[in-house]
């Protein structure tokens, strides 16, 4: 169940975490700093879907409609960046 | 005797109306946008290619600020959601209306960015070569290319997203579960957000 104090300390999460994320950008780590970026996005994205879209215990339908979604994008990410990596 | 739409029991673990449906276009919309996110991986993993650097004519501070205002919009349709069921759905609507107005001041900063990098001949809608004549220019349009096509796309779902929002805030009293539709409405406009969280980093922070 949702809460106001919860909402506002998710969002001062959020916002914290971009600081982090553009302030991490000033320091020079190669593909660090992509990694860092990706990790901080995927970060962000659990945030917002555990507690402002209520998926912290996601129902079983919702929960296999996400696990569809990552699955597909998997095959698709996994094939393509196969492909580059191999050349 | 058949039993009326709410007291069917829930073996799925969903509410009827709509819930399944509205997971499902979530994924169709994740899946188009992972496709052009793919996209814009492959073009920028090309061997040799200096396609991030065009990422520095971007605005940090306007692409910073805008990340901001959309997840302000969150936390708004995400109170105006808590606040739908019961008597504080007065207080849902207001939040429903300075979500669309968050989305609206997006769109604006978006649209300003546009109309300064076309005035910088960034965009591809004007000739490049002379801005970049020594440079690699095929690589900084591709990326502007991409850059184009994300923040389109994306644009036009949160588009999409504020006439959801203003809609049901006019016909709130027409509609015959309206916190039900606005729940739905409010997993939209979040799966809105996720999406530029992850092509803020893509596209502003490769510098």
């Amino acid at each position: 169940m949702l809460t106001i104090r919860s909402a506002v300390l998710t969002y001062v999460a959020l916002i914290v975490l971009v600081l982090l994320t553009v302030g991490s950008t000033f320091i020079p780590m190669g593909v660090g700093n992509s990694l860092v970026n990706l990790a901080i996005a995927v970060a962000k994205t659990a945030l917002i879907g555990a507690i402002f879209m209520h998926l912290r215990k996601p129902l079983p339908l919702a929960a296999m409609s996400i696990f569809v979604l990552l699955f597909w994008l998997c095959l698709m990410y996994g094939f393509t960046l196969n492909d580059y990596a191999t050349r | 005797m058949s039993l009326g739409l709410e007291q069917q029991p829930l073996e799925t673990g969903l509410k009827a109306s709509g819930e399944l449906g509205v997971f499902v276009f979530l994924v169709s919309e994740g899946l188009l946008f992972g496709a052009l996110i793919l996209g814009y991986t492959v073009l920028r993993l090309s061997p040799g290619s200096d396609f991030a650097g065009a990422s520095k004519e971007l605005s940090l501070l306007l692409g910073t600020l805008n990340t901001c205002v959309l997840l302000t919009s969150s936390l708004a349709v995400a109170l105006a959601a808590m606040w739908a069921d019961g008597e504080r759905a007065n207080y849902a609507r207001i939040a429903m209306v300075v979500t669309a107005g968050l989305g609206i001041i997006f769109l604006c900063i978006k649209g300003y960015e546009w109309f300064d990098e076309a005035q910088k001949g960034l965009l591809p809608f004007r000739d490049m070569s002379d801005r970049y004549p020594k440079a690699s220019p095929q690589e900084h349009r591709e990326f502007f290319d991409a850059y184009l096509v994300l923040t389109g796309t994306h644009g036009l779902h949160l588009v999409t997203g504020i006439g959801l929002m203003l809609g049901l805030t006019v016909f709130w009293k027409r509609l015959v579960r309206p916190a039900h539709t606005l729940k739905m409405a409010a997993l939209y406009w979040h799966f809105i957000d996720v999406i530029w969280v992850f092509l803020f980093p893509l596209l502003y922070l490769v510098r």
